[in-house]
């Protein structure tokens, strides 16, 4: 060991690091699943026998179908949200677009099944938010079903959009702006006619994820969906289901995701790659003060956009504080729910904190390093590395369904030999 | 089509800095209009209040008998050529040059007429359906002309439009657009800091510093009376010595004919002249008339082609410079060579030392 790093140095040891890395952490685990789609689960065949199930079975396409829906929705939904308020915030004055940009990112980063949670207190069939308007005599529908599956991912997902889109809103040149203006395009005109064309491929990359991330997304239909079956949560229950467990169709049903969100990553490239605008000298576009109506107008929409995705946190915050008894909500708050968390299950807190310092340290060790060997000696080995290390942003929603859905096929199927 | 435009008394004050003050310029129909000044000096504030991207603090802008400080940008009738050409790269060459057409729902079919006699204008018939990443700086330029004068609007505008395009390109692309300004016969206000380019395009020029006109004239006045140290010594190349520094470079003897401004000390003024203007004497030849006369060592000498540009030392290691065409008469001088360089009186230049205003002789 000493000997070969010895002669062949230290960052050669970093590449052959990164390829076993590789090798454990992504190859193994697809490549498992993969196989393990193409078995068949009653005669152990293998074959394509799962796709052609899957393919000709209304019950599988149905789901297909379903996913598609409320991905396409939400992704619609993040769309109508963050271009709005992307131009807003860019082209306008706004009074507090520093907060409202923090708040954007803050239902990022919320975990995906807390806003479902959080709808449910609002709008679930005894939510608060639904019986304060049956007392006035509205009967407002739940939030269960596609529809809110759809809103859920909308709110969820926008940021994305809204982020890489006022990115993009920043750096088109004011020049090409002004030019529209001065060839006699009208403020409406000039937007969709120019603005919006050298926007599109930061629009639709932000579509992209959202499109992906809702594809994806397990804990949102698993707790709002009821009947509404898509693909993840149909992964799940095939695996853990205890009836009849069926690991192979689970698998497969991964790399169908897999394959939809390829496909969906595909159309976005070729949409983006044809429009790659490059300025030769950046003049930044102007920010305007708007006045009257025009100026209430528009802090009115994002702060709306913003206020209704911010929402879902505040009732989880204020639900936090509030007592209980049992599973049943009381009057009043309090600390209860704290305590209990800390000195009930204080497990849940530690192992979450252990868990994630020791992953940040690992990243940065080995992300550095790597980093390292990739940008600095550059050759063919370390190219492929790159390719192979950068693959999983292909599927890596999709890996984290499989993840969830199969446990062994992760991490732990490596290990299991080691037990 | 073509409109006389006057600026009135306009001011335009950004936080901080006031970027127009009082400015006051007429341009008459057809006229080639240049702001010529440094970077800062307001002369690209002033084409985007015209244009309408900015609005100012006070004062009118008339393009012929109407004032449109209300109106938007989009409806100025206006055209623009930019800098940075601004050529939509999500359009090909003709959909470019047709967006103003279509923007003033003009039919299909004038369009692709006017279209194709734009870019037959600026030499790109042929590059219709090419996108602006396939074209040069240059061809981008022109489309970015076309575009602008496709609209026959009531006045031109160009922002610096040759300053990112190579050396040769500039002189042969000012040429073009000076000769489509002619052939359209629009008026034309043209911003650069580039004084050469603003001399050789220019019917007349307003010269600006610090959000002022500092004088306005034909390339000729500017060049060879300004009207004041600013416009002297940013127009073209100049000599420029304190009054007593200019009198110790002479001989005692000659000192008196050295004319200078009435009642004034010698630190009250500096002198300033041409290279061109200076004469290097050959060996023996007498003093001209009229002219004085000043002894000195050729540090350097910067051979051209067509002519030589010498820096002189003189005094005490001051630095004067000599611009000499070469004729079969003149000599090139090497390095070290004790040379006495004369200039005519009518040449020599006075501005006041504190405000650096013209000083005239005699009045």
């Amino acid at each position: 060991m000493l000997n070969w790093l010895r002669k062949n140095g230290f960052w050669s040891a970093v590449t052959l690091g990164g390829f076993i890395i590789f090798i454990i952490l992504i190859f193994f685990p697809v490549f498992n699943i993969v196989r393990e789609s193409f078995y068949d689960a009653e005669t152990g065949k293998f074959g394509i026998g799962n796709y052609i199930t899957f393919f000709t079975t209304p019950y599988y396409m149905r789901a297909l179908l379903n996913s598609v829906v409320v991905s396409l929705g939400g992704t619609a939904g993040a769309i109508l949200l963050g271009v709005p308020l992307a131009f807003f915030t860019t082209r306008y004055r706004i009074r507090g677009s520093a907060l409202l940009s923090t708040l954007a990112t803050l239902a990022l980063l919320t975990p995906p099944f807390l806003g479902a949670y959080a709808w449910i207190v609002m709008l679930g069939r005894n939510g608060f938010l639904r019986q304060l308007l049956m007392t006035l005599g509205i009967n407002f529908p739940t939030i269960y079903g596609p529809l809110g599956i759809i809103i859920v991912y909308s709110l969820q997902f926008y940021p994305f959009v809204y982020l890489l889109t006022s990115s993009g809103l920043q750096t088109v040149d004011r020049s090409l702006e002004e030019a529209a203006e001065n060839l006699g395009a009208r403020p409406l005109r000039k937007f969709f006619l120019v603005t919006v064309p050298l926007v599109i491929p930061s629009i639709t990359s932000g579509a992209l994820l959202a499109f992906m991330l809702s594809l994806a997304n397990f804990g949102t239909p698993m707790i709002i969906g009821a009947r509404y079956r898509v693909l993840p949560t149909m992964a799940y229950n095939m695996y853990t289901s205890e009836v009849a467990t069926r690991p192979a169709m689970a698998s497969t049903i991964s790399i169908i995701l897999v394959f939809a969100a390829s496909l969906a990553i595909f159309l976005q490239r070729y949409a983006a790659n044809r429009r790659k605008y490059t300025s030769l000298l950046l003049n930044r576009p102007v920010v305007l003060r708007l006045k009257g109506y025009k100026n209430l107008a528009v802090h009115a929409v994002s702060y709306f956009i913003v206020a209704l995705s911010t929402l879902p946190i505040v009732v989880v915050v204020v639900f936090a504080f509030r007592n209980t008894s049992g599973p049943v909500f009381t009057k009043g708050f309090g600390l209860d729910s704290f305590r209990r968390v800390i000195f009930d299950v204080p497990q849940a807190i530690t192992n979450s904190l252990i868990y994630s310092i020791t992953a940040v340290v690992l990243i940065v060790i080995v992300g550095t390093l790597l980093g390292f060997v990739i940008s600095r000696r550059r050759n063919t080995v370390n190219g492929v590395l790159t390719t192979l290390l950068m693959s999983p942003t292909f599927y890596r929603e999709q890996y984290w369904v499989s993840g969830l859905a199969r446990p062994s096929t992760g991490l732990l199927y490596c290990m299991e030999p080691l037990r | 089509m073509a409109k006389r435009i006057h600026i009135e008394q306009i001011k335009k004050t950004f936080p901080g800095v006031v970027a127009l003050d009082t400015v006051d310029i007429e341009v008459p129909e057809g006229e080639f209009f240049t702001l010529l000044g440094p970077s800062g000096c307001g002369k690209t504030t002033l084409l985007r209040t015209i244009a309408g991207f900015y609005q100012q603090d006070s004062g009118h802008i008339h393009i012929g008998d109407t004032i449109i400080d209300k109106v938007p940008a989009h409806q100025r009738d206006i055209g623009m050529v930019f800098q940075n050409y601004a050529v939509f790269p999500h359009m090909t060459v003709a959909e470019n040059v047709a967006f103003g057409l279509k923007n003033r729902k003009v039919p299909a079919a004038d369009i692709t007429k006017r279209v194709a006699k734009a870019l037959a204008t600026v030499q790109l018939t042929g590059y219709e359906s090419r996108t602006p990443d396939q074209l040069s700086g240059g061809q981008q330029q022109r489309v970015g002309l076309a575009r602008a004068m496709v609209i026959e609007p009531r006045l031109l505008l160009l922002d610096e439009p040759l300053s990112n395009l190579d050396a040769k390109l500039r002189i042969q692309m000012r040429e073009d657009i000076l000769d489509i300004q002619r052939q359209l016969g629009i008026t034309a206000v043209y911003v650069t800091h580039d004084q050469e380019e603003a001399l050789v395009i220019s019917d007349r020029i307003a010269v600006m510093n610090f959000g002022k006109v500092q004088q306005i004239g034909t390339p000729w006045e500017i060049y060879r009376d300004p009207a004041n140290e600013f416009v002297a010594t940013f127009v073209g190349s100049m000599n420029l010595f304190t009054g007593q520094d200019m009198l110790s470079f002479l001989d005692s003897d000659s000192r008196p004919s050295l004319l200078v401004p009435e009642n004034k000390k010698p630190e009250e003024y500096r002198t300033a002249f041409r290279p061109e203007d200076v004469r290097i004497l050959l060996p023996g030849q007498p003093t001209p008339p009229e002219t004085i006369a000043i002894k000195g060592e050729v540090a350097k000498a910067l051979y051209l082609g067509a002519d030589v540009i010498y820096r002189v030392k003189i005094g005490e290691g001051q630095i004067l410079t000599v611009n000499e065409y070469i004729s079969e008469h003149s000599d090139f001088r090497e390095e070290s060579t004790r040379v006495t360089v004369c200039i005519p009186k009518s040449k020599l230049l006075f501005f006041a030392a504190g405000d650096g205003s013209r000083l005239r002789l005699g009045g």
